[in-house]
């Protein structure tokens, strides 16, 4: 995402959005996403690329509940038509039920194929996975607009530099893995894409982990290789400072996301990307954990 | 014509010094300080993101981390401009987790003056102490990316 160019009038560019409220809600019953009062929303354009960071974070406990927070996408207003619907899996943050005090995280994905220049309205909706001992404190969004095309009349800007944003999700889901070394799995989440002018790049893996409390976890980390999958490996996965991890807590699957900063990439090499995944068999528990989605984002980074 | 481009670049650190069996219910840095300088963009908005892995490995594991950014002009030293504050821009991890989880979370920070210095760093704290004191850090992240 580049700064202002020194020099350029950048009028037209659509902004970054965010949007939270930390009204306490106690006892949420619905099992059905619903907007909760008051409603968080925020308007956003389109960039001309059509793709941008859509973050939802919360802060809720459970009392033996799961809470969901996902956004709804929409044309023009809260009236418009529905262009991503609720979906915590796919989109959606999601706590543990085993938590008793407020946990605080958030999930981050690349929505795609936004019209350029039209105005979206967005807005959290949340549920609960049953009963009614579950209470939310935060809902937030943030819509950031990626990959920035050749915006700028008249500026002189290479397509390097704002190389496109590149985004994979499977929900296939994985029952009691028990590998030990880092695997792709079934399908490989992978992507392909080409390092900026800044030779950095923001890494996003996340996903759906956990559905037996006690378990092994199940680390989700990054890989990165020069041009495709038999490629040079440039970063090998390792949950530590990259990796998203289930909560060994978790009778059910748990929703976030998390992120790193890639550097010293080749500016115009293409590269290669994909989400693997082991199970940390020095936890005390069997591997009876489960995936139910894997995503993997890549954003060129000023 | 000759266009200079500036792009103030992406700042950020990620750190996988251990901070163990936590005591204290007042925000600390911890060692070491997690700390980064930026330029605010012309925009005047960067997108924070904080993470790590955490857990609480106790007999009775009950406290939670908090981990949130400290935004100062200038220096730590300078006025400042956000409180560590969990709710709004920190990751807080589940009490019941007695193996590490990692995650993130994300912010948007806006209202910056366009040019101006500004530093941010990570504070931690462990929720109100329920003794023995075993909540720890694995790894901690900060991330902050000039927006539009």
């Amino acid at each position: 995402m580049p700064d202002a160019l020194v020099g350029a009038r950048v009028r037209a560019y659509p902004s970054s959005v965010t949007a939270g409220d930390s009204t306490q809600i106690d006892n949420i019953s619905s099992t059905s996403f619903v907007t909760g009062t008051p409603v968080v929303s925020a308007l956003f354009v389109a960039p001309r690329s059509g793709a941008v960071l859509l973050t939802v974070g919360l802060a809720a406990l459970g009392g033996t509940n799961r809470v969901h927070l996902a956004p709804e996408v929409r044309t023009g207003s809260s009236g418009g038509s529905v262009v991503l619907a609720a979906d915590v899996a796919e989109r959606g943050v999601g706590t543990p039920g085993e938590a008793a005090s407020f946990v605080y995280r958030s999930r981050t994905t690349v929505l795609t194929g936004l019209t350029p220049g039209a105005t979206y309205y967005v807005q959290t909706m949340h549920k609960v996975s049953g009963g009614n001992t579950a209470d939310i404190a935060r809902r937030d969004v943030t819509v950031v607009p990626c990959s920035l095309g050749g915006s700028y009349a008249g500026r002189p800007v290479l397509a390097q530099d704002f190389p496109p944003v590149a985004w994979s999700q499977n929900t296939t889901q994985i029952n009691n893995p028990n590998n030990t070394t880092y695997v792709a799995g079934t399908p490989e989440v992978s992507v392909t894409f080409t390092a900026p002018t800044s030779g950095r790049v923001l890494l996003i893996v996340g996903g759906g982990l956990g559905n037996a409390a006690g378990a092994d976890r199940i680390y989700l980390s990054p890989e990165v290789r020069l041009t495709n999958s038999a490629g040079a490996v440039v970063l090998s996965p390792a949950v530590a400072n990259r990796g998203f991890s289930s909560d060994n807590c978790s009778s059910g699957f748990a929703y976030g996301s998390r992120e790193s900063v890639l550097d010293g990439l080749i500016p115009g090499q293409l590269y290669f990307a994909r989400v693997m995944y082991l199970v940390g068999t020095g936890d005390a528990g069997t591997t009876t954990a489960d995936i139910a989605v894997r995503d993997i984002g890549v954003v060129p980074l000023p | 014509m000759t266009v200079v481009r500036s792009l103030a670049p992406t700042a950020w650190w990620h750190d996988d010094t251990a901070q163990s069996n936590l005591t204290s219910t007042a925000y600390e840095t911890g060692t070491p300080e997690i700390g980064v300088y930026f330029i605010g963009p012309e925009s005047g908005r960067v997108r924070v993101s904080v993470g790590g892995g955490f857990r609480d490995n106790g007999g009775s594991a009950l406290d939670r981390v908090f981990l949130a950014p400290q935004l100062f002009l200038g220096s730590s030293a300078g006025t400042e401009i956000a409180a560590p504050a969990v709710a709004t821009r920190g990751y807080g991890s589940v009490a019941e987790n007695t193996e590490y989880q990692y995650g993130s979370r994300v912010s948007l920070v806006t209202g910056l003056t366009p040019g101006a210095r500004y530093y941010i760093r990570l504070m931690h704290q462990t929720s109100a102490g329920t003794d023995p004191d075993t909540a720890d850090i694995a790894a901690r992240d900060l991330i902050v990316i000039p927006v539009p």
